[in-house]
């Protein structure tokens, strides 16, 4: 993609089209706004490639979290979340969620460290990481007090950084 | 990692940077902190790999047919993309850590605009005619420029001495407009007659819809998250109001929480439906109008959702 050479690009966008649309389509629920997400997803790797440091992330996480800030950007227009948490919790957790073969070696482990989490804190990680809601809009969300929010926010993460064996650079 | 007060009391922020949701205040006094702290660092990048990892969960999904073509245009700017909100946003940081990327979004950007400008509402006089004698009727189209239209062109209506070229032209429209009248009484005609059992169908859905009194109903499909239908979903407006599900998928067998989700996205439980061997029927009363519903869903530990969307 740095390069600009096209047919390196139509290889990358094959490789992850289905991987970014469905991250889009998972956090807006419109397949019209999630092509949108996509679409503008790649033309930003696309331009911005050269910047792309593979020391810091790998390409796919740094895909991918470029698609979820858009995603988020779009739904906030709307001002409402347009899949119900719990729902997308389940979707994200399924055993059954036809993630066998993508590739993406981490990904048993991570489904099944978030389903281990007590599913208030799991909630809360769903709500800022799929939705970018901050603590406060969570703690509004969820009618608990504000302290509540940023602790289930953090704990949540630190058990699922133990969980998947990360540890500090 | 955290063993200065300073640390301490940062550390308890680094998740909410490392997701991108940290409030602004928060997060400009924990930048400045990780400027000077390399073990803070160290932790914000481990939070960060772990809150990325999530975004691995969301199921692969085809975009629809055309999308490489459409993105590849995109990129090399061969084809025009369609325009959209999206692209007037301000970029994200590509460069950055992908966890502690900004979340200032923008409270209220314009409306997307439509891929192709729409037609004016009305038509001047003066834009009309300049819009004619641009672009003249087919027999002239192929006029020698320069020359007049109506001495070049072979087809022609000939023009009487005493009428004019508009005149001939008007004469051309009303021969046309003459023709596709009669087209499209004999293609209506032709339609009238293969649509009958629709028609039939459509009364008596009319007459259905009329001894329901006015009553609101609605039918659905119920989708699972992979997109593959799963059965029916029909909601009536009343006192009280109903909603009944008809489930047919695969062979699941389970009990689903069936919850309703509001516009305003409030989630209300509404209880539990049994499925045995993908099939189930399940229905009750509920407290909302059938209008303020955007989604009923059902949902089971370790099993794909199943959705019915209302608008």
């Amino acid at each position: 993609m740095a390069s600009g050479d096209t047919d390196t690009a139509a290889v990358f966008v094959r490789r992850y089209q289905a991987r970014v649309y469905g991250l889009a389509y998972s956090i807006v629920g419109s397949s019209a706004i999630a092509e949108e997400v996509a679409q503008e997803a790649f033309l930003r790797v696309w331009r911005h490639a050269a910047a792309y440091d593979p020391r810091r992330s790998r390409v796919s996480t740094w895909l991918l979290t470029i698609t979820r800030n858009l995603a988020i950007d779009a739904i906030r227009l709307r001002h409402e979340l347009p899949i119900d948490p719990h729902l997308l919790i389940a979707s994200l957790t399924a055993r059954d969620g036809g993630t066998a073969d993508t590739g993406f070696e981490d990904i048993d482990l991570v489904k099944s460290a978030l389903r281990e989490l007590p599913i208030e804190q799991c909630t809360s990680i769903v709500l800022s990481v799929y939705y970018g809601l901050t603590a406060r809009e969570i703690a509004e969300r969820e009618d608990i007090p504000l302290g509540t929010a940023k602790t289930r926010i953090r704990r949540g993460l630190a058990r699922l950084r133990d969980m998947l064996g990360v540890t500090d650079g | 990692m955290a063993e200065r007060p300073d640390c301490v009391r940062m550390d308890q922020l680094i998740p909410e940077l490392a997701i991108g949701v940290a409030a602004g205040d928060e997060r400009a006094r924990l930048l400045g902190h990780l400027a000077r702290c390399t073990p803070c660092r160290g932790t914000l990048v481990s939070a960060s790999a772990a809150a990325d990892s999530l975004l691995l969960l969301a199921p692969e999904r085809e975009p629809p047919p055309g999308f490489e073509t459409r993105v590849l245009g995109g990129l090399t700017g061969e084809t025009p993309r369609e325009a959209h909100g999206l692209s007037a946003l301000p970029p994200t940081s590509p460069g950055a850590l992908p966890g502690a990327l900004p979340s200032t979004l923008p409270s209220a950007l314009p409306d997307a605009p439509p891929a192709w400008p729409s037609p004016p509402a009305t038509f001047s006089a003066q834009a009309r005619s300049s819009a004619e004698a641009e672009a003249p009727l087919y027999a002239e189209a192929s006029s020698p420029a320069g020359a007049s239209p109506y001495a070049a062109s072979p087809h022609r209506v000939r023009p009487s001495s005493r009428a004019g070229p508009r005149t001939a032209r008007w004469r051309r429209t009303l021969l046309r407009l003459a023709t596709t009248v009669t087209i499209a009484g004999l293609v209506g005609g032709a339609l009238w007659w293969r649509t009958d059992d629709d028609r039939e169908l459509a009364a008596g859905y009319r007459a259905t819809l009329a001894t329901a009194h006015g009553q609101y109903i609605r039918a659905v499909p119920l989708m699972t998250q992979s997109a593959t239908p799963a059965g029916y979903l029909i909601a009536c407006e009343g006192q009280p109001s109903w909603i009944l599900m008809m489930v047919r998928t695969g062979d699941v067998s389970g009990d689903y929480a069936v919850r309703l989700i509001t516009h305003a996205g409030q989630p209300i439980p509404l209880g539990t439906m049994s499925v045995a061997h993908g099939q189930g029927t399940w229905g009750a009363t509920i407290s909302t109008s059938v209008d303020h519903i955007a989604a009923v869903t059902l949902t089971r530990p370790s099993a794909l959702a199943i959705t019915a969307r209302l608008g």
